[in-house]
């Protein structure tokens, strides 16, 4: 069993916004329809407001209702294309066969109550026969609708109607005959023609119909038909903004490359959910690669889509060569003045004078062009249409035809400034966010050490912080960055078990030099490590895993893969970075940048050539030097000395070595130094063990204030609870299984203050001495005394 | 004798001297898990020789850490078991003030010298030969 709509490829109810009004009025409409004067109910609207889709919906809502009649549905445009080509008379018998040949195909899945499940029967070239009534009769449709040549025209209405009359008899509830596309502009006329007796042929028999139509076409058929037209308006503001809300919703979650996954009828032949997709998603920054593909539907349904087509045949039909490139140029110059709030219409002199004909003909012409929606009637005159997609259209078509659209950049910029808001977001985004920074890309040239970590290093890491910008700029190798248009979070994955932090990712789209051609694409995807405190292999690797899978995903190809990272970054790391070629920054480096590529960029001052205040003779004399990390950290000052280290055995001895040099300067006498050493040996031994990768660092800070001694060793792995130590007791260790559980404890004894708290995704340990603290007596035995037993 | 200087590595040979019936341990350097594992492993072969008593003189280490202490804990829960016991001789003031504060010394007897720490060694011996069943 198969849903109904699918035969009418229309949108899933649920994605239908909009237009209840007007579906309760149809289903009204046709439930009274005993005590209605009319037969039928003809849609009328501007092309672009979404007929078709509406007619759709309200087939299915008839389907689906228990009202009077069942629809037969027909596709006018499908049935019309799959006629053989030939003269106007065989090409019309041959259309019936084919109108018949339907009607007969749906009243067969009716009756079999397949209907409103089984639409593809409908499409099976073969048809139950014994379903039908009449089977001689059923020989005689066959031979028919196989030697269509043998069908009589004038006779073909008459024959359909009576077999659509037969189908309800037998269902007990006459069809609705409903038309999509009935009064497409493109049509060829023969169709027109049978199209036009067929609907004659309902009306005689008394069958009701719904059909849709421009302004223009629909009075025509209103005089014959006696049909209640129900006026289709754009949508009203509330709606269109829920539509477009929606369609950004369902592109969000159901990433692909178009949306004609969920609108089984593409996005080509529905403009008005087209332009919807396409600005809402240019206006989100978080959806790059979907704001792109709407970009390229939305100018696909302007420019090759049928809809585009047939709006290019009713201008031609309206308006003589010589008079459209006019129009188009004028009504696209009321465009523009409509969207700067100047009055968007025209007088008809001024009508005249622009198309080149007298008054009263530039009326006529207005007149007709309003019919297909490429005018709208105002006050004095007439001013463009009011639908989006229409006026695009115009406009894109008045730009072609004056070469201002060109190839390539014009191209795409003018569907940018359609498709991106009028007032766009500012290119500099939150302080301090990447996207934010991102967004700043618009194609500068900045020194290319600002994106090499090891480059910056060597150029401006030596130099004291407030110089390096000057430094910077004097470097002659530069980096072009694209012109970013979007930018996307990919947010983090769970890491696996015992697995590297799962970095935020973002993903950047732009275009490199200007040029917006897809041979120009440039897209940036961008590794978050700034809250990681050191960047290991691990977190590397894994940003890598994720690009790769994001450029297959995207089918972007290879992208410019970058990493932003916190305060140290391990060699291994480095070099993973450097042969994958992973451009790399640290803060400083993005510091700079954010300031390098503020929307005002101030002269930085003059490189001044005395040595930097701040420096003495005593920073000569700092704790020991870091091993096997690289760091770029403050150089030491006066009161705080920073160490790190690589968590490996014995490298506590350093930092407890450094801690028993800074307490004998800060004035701690031997002992209490020797206490301290103790201490942070200690806290060291635990935080190496502790620590979650070898790449990984012991970060250790000895701040020297005026009334005590403040260390802190920070690490990073799992966080650790010093509630969940026991106190150690010597005699119970003795007879225990494990022995730990000593350091906490000597720490505390050695130390005033022994505080853990967590720290970036580890744990921080804070040691605290004050001046003139011993540790605790305790009863010494006899012999540790020294004294004889 | 002279301190080792601060810092410097545990020495891949263990010295000791092996008497009749105790050794003397002379560790030096950092007495890190390393260390303490080689000391360790070094206790069990005397132990199985029934060597039951254990000098550990401290005169070499430079500093002990925790994991180190643990380590001797095990020791001495070795030899107590076997009726033995472990000394703990000339340790530095550092070295001293963390027994004191860990109470190691309440289970572990600590002695300024290896004579002090032998002629302890000899009561303790004459009080287990005294102990055993006639």
């Amino acid at each position: 069993m198969i849903d109904y709509r699918r035969f009418l490829a229309a949108r899933p109810t649920e994605d239908f916004i909009g237009r209840a009004s007007e579906l309760r009025r149809i289903e009204s409409t046709f439930q009274e329809r005993a005590s209605s004067p009319t037969l039928g109910v003809a849609v009328v609207g501007l092309p672009g407001v979404g007929r078709s889709e509406f007619l759709r919906q309200a087939a299915l809502g008839l389907a689906r209702s228990p009202a009077e009649g069942f629809p037969l549905y027909f596709r006018c445009g499908d049935v019309i294309r799959s006629v053989p080509s030939g003269g106007a008379s065989a090409s019309a018998a041959s259309l019936w066969a084919a109108l018949i040949r339907q009607t007969l195909l749906q009243i067969a899945a009716w009756n079999r109550g397949v209907f409103p499940l089984d639409p593809p029967l409908v499409y099976l070239p073969t048809i139950d026969l014994a379903r039908l009534s009449d089977p001689a009769g059923a020989l005689a449709w066959m031979e028919l609708l196989s030697n269509p040549h043998l069908l009589e025209p004038t006779a073909a209405p008459d024959c359909w109607a009576a077999l659509a009359s037969r189908g309800g008899e037998r269902r007990g509830r006459p069809p609705i005959i409903v038309l999509e596309g009935w009064t497409d502009a493109g049509l060829p006329g023969f169709a027109a023609g049978v199209l036009a007796d067929l609907l004659r042929a309902a009306v005689l028999r008394g069958l009701p119909f719904l059909i849709e139509g421009s302004p223009g076409d629909v009075e025509t058929t209103l005089e014959l038909a006696q049909a209640e037209p129900l006026d289709l308006s754009p949508l009203e503001a509330a709606a269109a903004t829920e539509l477009e809300r929606h369609v950004a919703s369902l592109a969000a979650t159901r990433p692909g490359p178009s949306l004609n996954e969920i609108f089984p009828s593409g996005l080509a032949t529905q403009p008005e959910l087209a332009w919807a997709w396409g600005s809402a998603l240019a206006r989100q920054p978080g959806s790059a690669p979907h704001a792109r593909r709407a970009w390229e539907a939305y100018l696909e349904v302007l420019t090759v889509s049928a809809w585009a087509a047939r709006r290019r045949a009713a201008l031609n039909r309206t308006l003589p060569v010589r008079g459209r490139l006019a129009f188009l140029l004028t009504v696209a110059a009321l465009i523009k003045d409509a969207a700067s709030g100047r009055p968007g219409g025209a007088s008809i002199d001024a009508w005249a004078a622009a198309l080149g004909v007298d008054p009263p003909r530039a009326y006529r012409l207005l007149v007709r062009l309003e019919r297909h929606g490429f005018v709208a009637r105002q006050a004095d005159g007439f001013g463009p249409p009011a639908l989006a997609p229409l006026k695009d259209w115009l406009e894109w078509e008045a730009g072609l035809g004056s070469g201002e659209l060109g190839r390539g950049t014009g191209r795409w910029a003018w569907l940018r400034e359609r498709l991106v808001p009028a007032s766009p977001v500012p290119h500099a985004g939150p302080v301090g966010s990447v996207a934010g920074l991102l967004m700043r890309f618009r194609a500068q040239s900045l020194p290319e050490s600002l994106f090499v970590f090891e480059r910056y290093l060597e150029s401006a890491g030596r130099v004291p912080p407030e110089h390096r910008r000057a430094e910077l700029l004097k470097e002659p190798r530069t980096l072009r960055l694209p012109e970013i248009l979007a930018v996307e979070a990919i947010p983090p994955r769970h890491p696996a078990e015992g697995g590297a932090a799962a970095l935020p990712i973002y993903v950047a789209h732009g275009f490199s030099s200007g040029v917006y051609q897809r041979s120009h694409e440039a897209a940036w995807i961008v590794g978050d490590g700034t809250a990681v405190p050191t960047l290991t292999t691990a977190e590397v690797e894994a940003f890598l895993d994720t690009a790769r899978r994001l450029e297959r995903e995207f089918a972007t190809g290879p992208s410019q893969r970058w990493m932003l990272a916190g305060e140290a970054i391990s060699r291994d790391a480095l070099n993973v970075m450097a042969r994958e070629r992973v451009l790399c920054s640290g803060p400083d480096q993005l510091a700079l940048l954010e300031e390098l590529t503020a929307p005002e960029v101030e002269e930085a001052p003059a490189a001044s050539a005395t040595e930097p205040a701040g420096l003495s003779p005593r920073r000569a004399k700092a704790g020991p030097r870091p091993t096997s990390i690289v760091s770029f950290g403050q150089p030491p000052g006066l009161t705080r000395t920073e160490l790190r280290l690589a968590p490996r055995p014995d490298n506590e001895l350093i930092a407890a070595g450094m801690a028993e040099t800074i307490a004998l300067r800060a004035g701690f006498d031997e002992e209490a130094s020797a206490r301290v050493k103790m201490a942070v040996l200690e806290g060291c031994l635990n935080a190496i063990e502790h620590t979650a990768h070898p790449e990984k660092e012991i970060r250790l800070a000895v701040e020297e204030h005026p009334d005590r001694l403040e260390i802190t060793i920070d690490n990073e792995g799992a966080p650790f609870d010093p509630r969940l130590v026991d106190e150690p007791d010597p005699a119970a260790k003795l007879r225990a299984r494990d022995r730990r559980g000593w350091g906490i404890k000597l720490m505390r004894e050695f130390v005033d203050e022994v505080i853990y708290e967590p720290w970036a995704g580890g744990t921080r340990l804070r040691l605290v001495l004050t001046p003139g603290r011993r540790p605790r007596a305790r009863k010494a035995s006899p012999e540790a005394a020294g004294e004889s037993p | 004798m002279k301190r080792p200087p601060r810092g410097s590595p545990s020495k891949d040979d263990l010295p000791f001297e092996e008497h009749a019936d105790h050794a003397i341990l002379r560790p030096a350097g950092y007495l890190n898990a390393l260390a303490g594992d080689r000391i360790e492993k070094l206790c069990s072969k005397l132990f199985a020789k029934g060597i039951r008593y254990i000098i550990i003189n401290f005169s070499q280490v430079a500093m002990v850490n925790t994991i180190g202490i643990s380590i001797l804990v095990g020791i001495l829960e070795r030899a107590i078991a076997q009726n033995g016991l472990v000394y703990f001789t000339e340790l530095g003031k550092t070295d001293r003030q963390v027994f004191e504060v860990l109470n190691l010394h309440t289970v572990a007897p600590v002695f300024p010298t290896d004579d002090q720490a032998r002629r302890h060694l000899r009561r303790d011996q004459e009080a287990v030969r005294r102990a055993r069943p006639a």
